[in-house]
């Protein structure tokens, strides 16, 4: 089996907002194809570290690789997911509009991709069900209708990595399951990596598991001991996780 | 009908719609991207450029130009680069860009009082060259949106991604705010500089309560503008009352009249 090629690499990466330490002494390396979960409480820095991935914020200390370059570079090649949370709640712009969003990006690198990529427009929104919604306000739609929308407008951009914040933070918990089923299915061609403080669900999905509270307190198969779970949230978490077929807790001894 | 003869009607009824149009389309960005607050600091900075302008004994309209695109330019790079204590430096240069108008008129020499006709508009003094200037300004704004819809729409929606994947967005945030202050320039000979933020954004205010794309907001908004100073200036007309503050007043009017109406669930 060939070696696992690095595509994100952090080498003891801090970052400070306004004197405040979001990120100390953070290193991470995600290989392709993986899928990895970073967990931890919120204001742990995990949207920080998205940021630093995407070249979005710089780093005081620290090196960050992205495909072996500089983040800002090849950020291109990456599909960021943000949280809907963030936005203007009623902006006036329809589903299909905020889709082909990706696209823009063939303005200035390639104009021969550009109509390529407005018809992966369409595949991609029917991929991900919302094609039938295109023409609606996004503001409109339900928590996972907007969330599958983001994630069609990366996919758009063909990226070789998918990273997500806290992608089921306004899905109703019912429908939970289906956006890691999806996460699962675009997994065997994309490395994907997200962001959640949610333990239970993303933990029975992602292969991989990176605790983060400042400090990456682990990072590894996803054996998580309740050791590791009092260090990343300093108070005793319980790892219950609904409609899951294990549990990932290690049994006491 | 014999208004429609007189010369200076016809100026401010072409002068309210060229304004209109300006301001249906920069008001939407404006609206959408929440700085509202900032373009009423650019009209107020631009006080200062007046009074610099009739101290120097030249056109007051360069020094308002000047005033308030580098008033656009500060603003926009602080409010770019931190969101925090931007109410206060807006405020800030809001009153100071007053102050200094002030201070330069009573300085200047001789009669002043024409300095009222930019706090409160003047649609009796707009003259063939002040059309020019506007049509020129329509046309850049126009230009400049058609070409960068797209951007501009990615960019108001989610900056983040919109600098993820290569759009230059402190660029277009920048030529935004020029553009909102030249357009400010413009609504001041028209309803003044206290009145600007008003027909700015009430247009796009009403309009984005019943339509969801950019583009129909627009398109709106112009329409919507130009029955508001129309229908303002009219009533000023006959009733012998100031043109700028009616045209607000008719506005507003229909603002929280359509506050009132509940738009239905569009799907198209």
């Amino acid at each position: 089996m060939k070696e696992k090629e690095p595509v994100i690499q952090l080498r003891h990466v801090s970052v400070s907002h306004n004197g405040h330490s979001a990120l100390e002494d953070v290193s991470l390396t995600v290989f392709k194809g993986d899928l990895l979960g970073i967990i931890g409480p919120n204001g742990g820095g995990k949207t920080t570290l998205l940021k630093v991935i995407l070249g979005l914020v710089t780093p005081l200390q620290g090196q960050v690789k992205v495909f072996g370059g500089n983040p800002a570079r090849n950020r291109h090649r990456i599909g960021y997911v943000p949280q809907y949370a963030e936005f203007v709640p009623d902006f006036p712009i329809c589903v299909e509009d905020v889709v082909t969003m990706g696209c823009l990006k063939y303005r200035k690198l390639n104009k021969k991709k550009m109509p390529v990529c407005v018809e992966s427009s369409r595949e991609m929104m029917e991929r991900m069900g919302v094609w039938e919604l295109r023409k609606r306000k996004i503001g409109g739609l339900s928590g996972g209708e907007k969330q599958r929308v983001l994630i069609a407008r990366a996919l758009v951009m063909a990226p070789e990595i998918l990273l997500l914040d806290e992608p089921t933070a306004s899905v109703d918990s019912h429908l939970q399951a289906t956006v890691y089923d999806l996460l699962l299915e675009l997994n065997q061609t994309l490395t994907i990596c997200l962001v959640s403080h949610d333990i239970g669900v993303i933990s029975a999905y992602v292969r991989t598991l990176a605790c983060l509270n400042r400090h990456l307190f682990y990072h590894g198969e996803k054996e998580l001991t309740n050791e590791i779970l009092m260090k990343t949230y300093q108070c005793p978490v319980q790892l219950i996780a609904h409609g899951v077929p294990h549990r990932v807790l290690k049994e006491h001894g | 009908m014999e208004l429609l003869q007189l010369e200076f009607f016809q100026n401010a009824l072409l002068a309210g719609v060229l304004v209109s149009i300006a301001c249906g389309i920069i008001g939407t960005y404006v609206v959408t991207n929440r700085i509202v607050f900032i373009s009423g600091g650019i009209a107020h900075a631009a006080y200062g450029g007046i009074g610099l302008g009739v101290f120097l004994g030249i056109n007051p309209i360069i020094g308002a130009v000047v005033f308030s695109l580098l008033a656009a330019m500060g603003m926009g790079t602080v409010s770019y680069n931190t969101h925090q204590r931007m109410d206060t430096l807006i405020g800030v240069m809001w009153a100071v860009g007053m102050a200094v108008g002030i201070i330069f008129t009573d300085l200047t020499p001789g009669y002043t009082a024409g300095l009222m006709s930019y706090l409160f508009g003047s649609i009796l003094t707009i003259s063939k060259t002040d059309l020019v200037l506007m049509l020129g300004l329509n046309l850049i704004v126009f230009i400049v949106t058609v070409l960068f819809y797209r951007q501009w729409q990615s960019i108001s929606f989610d900056r983040e991604f919109s600098e993820i994947i290569g759009i230059p967005v402190k660029l277009f945030y920048l030529l935004l705010l020029s553009l909102t202050a030249l357009t400010v320039v413009m609504v001041m000979r028209l309803v003044g500089i206290i009145m600007v933020i008003a027909l700015l954004t009430i247009p796009p205010a009403i309009a984005e309560r019943f339509c969801f794309s950019m583009k129909r907001i627009m398109v709106l908004a112009c329409f919507l503008g130009i029955g508001f100073t129309v229908v303002g200036m009219l009533i000023s007309f006959y009733l012998n009352l100031t043109s700028g503050a009616m045209i607000i007043l008719v506005a507003g009017v229909a603002y929280f009249f359509s506050l009132w109406i509940n738009p239905k669930e569009k799907t198209s």
